[in-house]
């Protein structure tokens, strides 16, 4: 279904995903790994799935898929699952910085933040994720790299390999 | 009676004046808006925070107006209807606070309306219709098919399981380099444009066949662009293509729940109903079917506060009124 294809020790992890489906099941992997307070940066083009992995994340924390819809409109939706999620979409923001929307309280609390277009924050580089970067490599399949930026994703992204091995 | 109706859930904050002595039949005599597209322009799309903020400064001078135009005094007012959800939670709570005042203050009955039933309801600011009908919802923040029963009886048939179908086309205008808002520029595009250039897919959800959804269309799209027959392909084929995929997506569903319900009438709502092309196919679908399409005009398709005095006012000339202590909310079910 899927093949690991290179490894950057520790901080980096990369699949290559045949479909959806598997794309989902990712997702539904590090979903169900989530304790609490952390910060997901999902990454990649318009089309190529994020909100896709992100219906999987839902999975992973007890909620329903369907109750996942693009957030794009409304920017933040909350949902209560296992553990509270925030599902923020940057998109219609070309350049946004973490004070000027309130952002701050949704991004760093005791519940699950998954930030669409998370490289649209002025802050970006400064903040501790796990980075979800998609890319197209065919029609159905997709390239999944996973990034831990600071300790505590270090830690969720080796757990996150071992469950995948 | 006459009831001021209140609308701010998103980027416009509206006021209107409508007087109605039977649920559904009313005279608009003031439909009034502050639009903010100046405001958000600049970020490509609404910016939660700007909007309510600004809809701080525009709600006192909307109504206001709605007033003057109408002819009235607040004490000729008979009760007031504002959108309590669902929307942009910052910018809902600016027209509910102040509803809530103006009725605290002069003792005006005040009910609390769902932004939605607001648009299943518009077609009746200017048709006499009978209920039950089958409404489309089509905006850049909703896709749902809704029977409606009665007053305060509808039935969710469906809705779409990932973007609204005017995102769609907001996303996918963006995808080709063509600006916002998206609808109108697709729209325009397409009418010179050959639809059945490209083949893009037509996604139906499994085991929910009233359900809708555009995702897989706007990655369809995404890879195309990609492909090597991209370059060879004028803007307008892609537009018209990608544009009669969706109205395909809208359109098959709605015929189905139109027959399941055996619906004489069909309501085509939302911002996306100023599409030209699904007003067109939606409407001969109808005919053909020997039903009718029914869609407002545009200022009631948008948002706009008489749909929302509308909604209220059936439940106002029942003698209804909601406590000052309902609240705002952005998921509100209806």
């Amino acid at each position: 279904m899927e093949t690991e294809v290179s490894t950057h020790p520790n901080t980096s992890f990369v699949i290559d995903s045949s479909s959806s489906r598997a794309t989902k099941m990712w997702g539904r992997r590090l979903g169900s790994l989530l304790e609490g307070g952390e910060l997901l940066a999902l990454i990649g083009e318009l089309g190529v799935g994020k909100t896709c992995f992100i219906k999987g994340i839902a999975l992973g924390l007890n909620l329903r898929e369907e109750d996942i819809l693009s957030p794009t409109f409304t920017m933040i939706q909350e949902h209560r699952g296992r553990l509270p999620l925030f599902h923020i979409d940057l998109y219609r923001l070309d350049r946004v910085g973490l004070d000027d929307l309130g952002l701050r309280e949704y991004l760093f609390s005791e519940s699950i933040a998954a930030v669409e277009w998370f490289e649209r924050l002025q802050e970006a580089s400064a903040i501790d994720r796990l980075s979800v970067k998609i890319s197209y490599t065919g029609a159905n399949s997709r390239r999944i790299e996973f990034t831990a930026v600071g300790e505590r994703y270090v830690s969720l992204l080796m757990r996150l390999r071992s469950r995948s091995a | 009676m006459i009831v001021l109706g209140i609308e701010s859930s998103c980027d416009d904050a509206a006021a209107a004046v409508i007087e109605t002595n039977r649920p559904g039949v009313a005279i608009v005599r003031a439909n009034a808006i502050a639009g903010q597209d100046d405001i958000h322009r600049p970020y490509g799309g609404v910016v939660p925070e700007l909007a309510s903020r600004n809809h701080i400064l525009t709600i006192e001078p909307v109504v206001q107006r709605a007033l003057a135009v109408a002819g009235c005094q607040l004490s000729d007012i008979d009760g007031i209807a504002v959108t309590r959800g669902p929307g942009l939670v910052g910018s809902l709570l600016v027209g509910l606070m102040y509803a809530k005042g103006l009725s605290q203050a002069t003792g005006i009955p005040l009910v609390g309306v769902n932004h939605l039933e607001g648009h299943l309801l518009a077609p009746l600011l200017e048709n006499e219709l009978t209920m039950p009908y089958l409404a489309l919802v089509v905006s850049g923040g909703h896709t749902a098919l809704f029977e409606v029963q009665a007053f305060g009886r509808y039935r969710r048939l469906g809705a779409t399981r990932d973007d609204a179908a005017g995102e769609a086309f907001d996303k996918v205008a963006k995808l080709m380099g063509l600006g916002y808002p998206g609808g109108k520029i697709i729209d325009e595009l397409a009418r010179r444009g050959n639809p059945k250039r490209i083949r893009l897919p037509r996604a139906r959800v499994k085991r929910a066949p009233l359900d809708f959804s555009f995702s897989g269309l706007k990655t369809a799209v995404a890879l195309f662009l990609r492909s090597e027959g991209a370059p060879s392909t004028s803007e307008s084929d892609l537009a018209a293509s990608f544009q009669e995929a969706v109205v395909d997506m809208l359109v098959r569903p709605t015929i189905a729940a139109a027959r399941e319900l055996d619906a004489e009438t069909i309501v085509l709502t939302g911002g996306v109903a100023a599409n030209s092309r699904l007003r067109e196919r939606l409407s001969a679908a109808a005919a053909a079917d020997g039903r009718r399409l029914v869609a407002p005009s545009f200022k009631y398709c948008t948002d706009n506060a008489a749909m929302i005095a509308i909604a209220g006012s059936y439940r106002l000339l029942r003698g209804e009124a909601d406590p000052l202590s309902i609240d705002a909310q952005a998921n509100l079910p209806l």
